[in-house]
């Protein structure tokens, strides 16, 4: 498409939201880049649609900038910004044909016949939609649909698309092909794109960069690897992933940047940290995902971490097998094991886990 | 018909027909009465619609020939022609008032949180529940003590306070079921909020807007009670032509003027059907 | 550029709006209230007051300020006979058209037939049909010759058409059926409220037929009876159109008085009495209901505790 408008930045500055007595959005800051795509991961109420809406201008930050492309917009109405959005339940226009779906943002910006018939073709054709035209939301699928919010949400070439849980009302089939083909586009065009999802899959696969939020704070930023792999916080580690954790107090800095960790029960852990700055000391929490755990009916003999425990339940899931081990105190192990010619364990045997110190992780409440 | 045949002796050799008839009994009974109220409902319109199209001078079951008499009667006489006209006129003029302030007054009760928001919107309701003849000698009375002659705009303004409060009414059941989300995707996509009234809430509204047009149109097109004190000798309206008449003298045209607001009702109630459906408006 | 954009954050969009928030609103429902105010309210007002005025010979009311339209009405036999037998039709419509209303409101919250949308059709349809038009229907469906005395002639113990045009029964017929829509919309939603399971239940624990009506269903329809009775009850007090039309010159209720008073009389200040009576009833009658309504609402809560 010719004269693209330029592809914008968003920043948010320690924004933040109150409605009444509740804080949706609690001092965020967050740079999104020019053709990034960032995705808004959360449990419902976590204030990711909030801080979208505060993108998109249909919600005016109580404190704190909106800048999109270096404007500061907190208070530019949303008809003046160029973000186009795509609605949870796609919002088509139920009056309208496909073709005046997607023509809708031209038309009201006075582009001309011509003009529009040759730009709402493109974006009909580039989300493959060709042949629609004449229908009406009513007459196509939730995926069409999908695709048609799309096209128009891309007609206006805006500078930054918006999504919120796009996803959520297709069936899981539909659910992945869309996530891909979305992906795809958005890279092509090069659109600065803002996700919003609660499902941690959708967001890991998605996005370049992810963006944690939880009670209206955010609590971690980073790509994938960087979230899965490293977590700060607690809910961090609980919500992307299944994962043991391990509460308790940190004792002290160890050598070569791991730390010194002992559980409630009384279990001494050296564990690394994520975080840029070291942990204080005090209530943290250890995390370890399941697949870092090693377990056997012995521990090799340069094995760190190692914990005695019976498995109390085994579960075969074709490429892995999850085992529950009980540890002590309560303390329940869930343990992965890679479905190759190793010895497997049985329900009730004598076992041992043991895993990496760099495997562990000291997280953080927040 | 031939399975339905083969089946039946077996039933009815376990118990008789009578025995059956007998348990059935309240079911057809249930039956039979609705079927006689429903009669009782669609009659009086329907031996209207009969009569109109009969060629007898007066009532008679059952109709006697087929002529179009009384429609040529109606239109042959000036004053009957001249109360559709102002009927219809009044109608009109009434259904753009009511639809101008019902769509205010439901845009403010279902767009803005405010204290008082109850009390406004019962306040607005209550002329529903207020007796139509109290209202009536009310404004002749007082319009006459201001030496106020009645006009045109008087007996409009006077059908707008009773067919106001079903627009209102109805907007705000169509304004409910708005998703409010349209108009946030078309301020997404640059449209002003004027724009975004013209071009997406009015038209996603149209169907109630219309079906809450149509009614205000035919309450008036057949308030009687209203008219009666206030249209005066000439802007008789249809309904008090009826009125005078039935009570001095017999006319058959009259009952093509009860057949005509009969058609009007029914292809008012039609409209509404295919707009909103009929249930979601009463 | 980047001054301005800072200048214009001070001034925050809650205080620049606020007015404009006010204006909108205010605009859109103000001429409502006024026409309100002008159209209804002001002229009860004054119609209040105009019931203290005298009858004179030569102006139609005449400046006062007397109790004798008041006086008049209670003190005279006819008057408050009148009254009587208008409070007696009022609630012979109302518990009639509750009887004919009720099973069309139960077919119609329960039933899947298709033709629903055409049977509710038909029960609108005296809902929205002028009134005088289905008077006139029902002065053909009863006179002499109409179809109802064709059918009864049919049956043979009836060997005389029986006179219902133009007396009072015939208009209580008519005037029942005509409310019968006012009852079905009020019932609806209170029958469709009450489970099928609910009945089910009744059944499966041994209940008939008319155990079930009487001690499931029309306690709990209840709302919908009261709201329904209220609003024909004062359709009924009011009523002057079927009477006059229908029930012929013998048949007077209370507006009936008010018309000829208003319209043959010109004894306006009389009318105004009685329209002010007939308001305060037909308010009274709402405040009742109201309260009832409150009261079982209030005992459905603590029956849910």
């Amino acid at each position: 498409m010719q004269e693209q408008t330029k592809v914008s930045d968003v920043k948010l500055e320690e924004v933040k939201k109150v409605f009444g007595h509740i804080t949706a959005v609690d001092s965020v800051s967050l740079h999104i880049k020019e053709g990034e795509f960032v995705s808004l991961l959360g449990p419902s109420g976590c204030g990711k649609t909030t801080t979208l809406r505060m993108v998109a201008g249909f919600v005016y930050p109580t404190e704190g900038n909106v800048y999109i492309g270096s404007k500061l917009v907190n208070d530019v109405p949303p008809y003046k910004r160029t973000c186009g959005m795509v609605f949870q339940n796609y919002a088509l226009f139920p009056h309208l044909s496909v073709f005046e779906n997607v023509a809708f943002g031209l038309r009201v910006r006075g582009v001309k016949g011509d003009e529009i018939r040759k730009r709402v073709a493109a974006a009909i054709e580039l989300v493959r939609m060709s042949g629609y035209e004449k229908q009406y939301p009513k007459q196509l699928s939730g995926g069409q649909q999908q695709r048609i919010a799309l096209a128009r949400a891309l007609v206006i070439q805006p500078g930054v698309l918006l999504l919120d849980e796009p996803l959520s009302n297709l069936d899981a089939k539909l659910r992945l092909q869309m996530r891909e083909e979305i992906r795809d586009l958005v890279k092509r065009i090069g659109i600065t794109t803002v996700f919003v999802t609660h499902d941690q899959e959708e967001s890991l696969t998605i996005a370049d960069r992810i963006c944690v939020m939880n009670n209206g704070k955010m609590e971690q930023v980073g790509s994938a690897t960087e979230i899965y792999e490293a977590p700060q916080t607690v809910f961090v580690a609980t919500f992307v992933g299944i994962t043991n954790l391990l509460e308790g107090r940190l004792l002290g800095e160890a050598n070569g940047g791991l730390y010194a960790v002992e559980s409630k029960q009384g279990i001494k852990v050296i564990a690394r940290s994520a975080a840029s700055e070291p942990p204080k000391l005090g209530a943290v929490a250890i995390s370890i995902r399941p697949e870092k755990v090693c377990i056997g009916r012995d521990s090799p003999k340069d094995a760190t971490n190692v914990l005695g425990g019976r498995v109390t339940s085994k579960v075969y899931l074709g490429a892995i097998i999850r085992y529950r081990v009980a540890v002590r105190d309560g303390l329940e192990f869930v343990v992965e094991q890679q479905n190759r010619e190793v010895e497997q364990l049985g329900k009730g045997e004598e076992a041992q886990i043991w895993w990496a110190s760099k495997d562990a992780l000291v997280v953080t409440h927040k | 018909m031939i399975e339905g045949a083969a089946r039946k002796p077996a039933i009815e050799a376990k118990g008789g027909v009578l025995i059956r008839l007998w348990n059935q009994a309240p079911s057809i009974l249930f039956r039979l009465v609705l079927f006689v109220i429903f009669f009782l409902l669609i009659a009086p319109p329907a031996i209207v619609l009969i009569s109109s199209f009969s060629r007898a001078l007066f009532f008679t079951f059952p109709p006697q020939g087929l002529s179009l008499i009384a429609y040529e009667r109606f239109i042959a006489n000036p004053a009957l022609v001249s109360a559709l006209k102002v009927s219809t006129t009044v109608g009109l003029a009434n259904m753009v008032f009511a639809l101008v302030l019902g769509i205010g007054a439901a845009f403010v009760i279902d767009r803005y949180r405010f204290p008082g928001r109850d009390v406004l919107e019962a306040v607005l309701l209550a002329p529903l529940m207020l007796p139509v003849l109290v209202l009536s000698i009310a404004i002749l009375m007082f319009i006459s003590q201001l030496h106020i002659p009645r006009n045109f705009w008087l007996l409009t303004i006077s059908h707008v306070l009773v067919t106001t409060p079903f627009v209102l009414r109805i907007m705000l059941a169509g304004m409910a079921g708005f998703e409010r989300v349209l108009e946030e995707a078309s301020a997404s996509l640059g449209a002003r909020p004027w724009q975004t009234i013209v071009k997406v809430t009015f038209p996603v509204l149209q169907p109630t807007i219309l079906s809450a047009g149509v009614l205000a149109f035919v309450v008036s097109f057949g308030q009687v009670t209203l008219s009666i004190f206030l249209a005066g000798q000439k802007l008789a309206t249809l309904p008090v032509v009826i009125w005078a008449y039935a009570d001095y003298s017999y006319d058959v045209a009259i009952t093509a003027v009860a057949a005509v607001i009969i058609f009007v009702t029914i292809v008012v109630l039609a409209i509404v059907e295919k707009t909103t459906g009929v249930e979601r408006v009463f | 550029m980047a001054t301005l954009e800072q200048a214009k954050v001070a001034v925050r969009p809650s205080t620049q709006k606020r007015y404009g928030r006010l204006l909108v609103p205010g605009l859109l429902v103000l001429p409502s209230l006024i026409v309100l105010l002008v159209f209804v309210i002001i002229p009860l007002v004054f119609m209040f007051r105009y019931s203290f005025y005298r009858h004179g010979y030569l102006v139609v009311m005449e400046p006062a300020f007397t109790f004798e339209n008041y006086i008049r009405f209670f003190t005279t036999v006819f008057y408050l006979e009148v009254a009587a037998k208008t409070l007696g039709y009022a609630l012979i419509v109302t518990v009639a058209s509750l009887i004919m209303g009720y099973p069309v409101a139960y077919f119609l919250s329960r039933s899947r037939t298709r033709f629903r949308p055409l049977l509710m059709a038909i029960v609108i349809v005296p809902f929205t049909l002028s009134l005088v038009v289905s008077a006139y229907g029902w002065l053909a469906l009863l006179s002499q010759n109409g179809i109802i005395n064709w059918f009864l002639t049919k049956i043979p113990f009836v060997d005389e058409p029986i006179k219902l045009a133009y007396t009072p029964r015939g208009a209580l017929i008519a005037m029942s059926v005509n409310f019968i829509p006012y009852q079905v919309l009020a019932l609806l939603s209170a029958i469709s409220n009450i489970g099928r399971d609910l009945e089910e239940a009744s059944y499966n624990l041994g209940a008939n037929r008319r155990q079930t009506f009487f001690k499931v269903l029309l306690p709990l329809s209840y709302p919908g009876i009261l709201s329904g009775c209220t609003l024909v009850f004062v359709l009924g007090l009011t009523a002057f159109i079927a009477p006059r039309l229908v029930g012929g010159a013998s048949m007077i209720m209370l507006g009936n008085l008010v018309y000829d008073n208003m319209i043959v009389y010109l004894n306006w200040p009389f009318a105004a009495a009685l329209g002010f009576m007939l308001l305060g009833a037909t308010m009274a009658v709402f405040f009742i209901s109201n309260r009832l309504l409150r009261l079982e609402f209030i005992e459905r809560e603590r029956g849910l505790r």
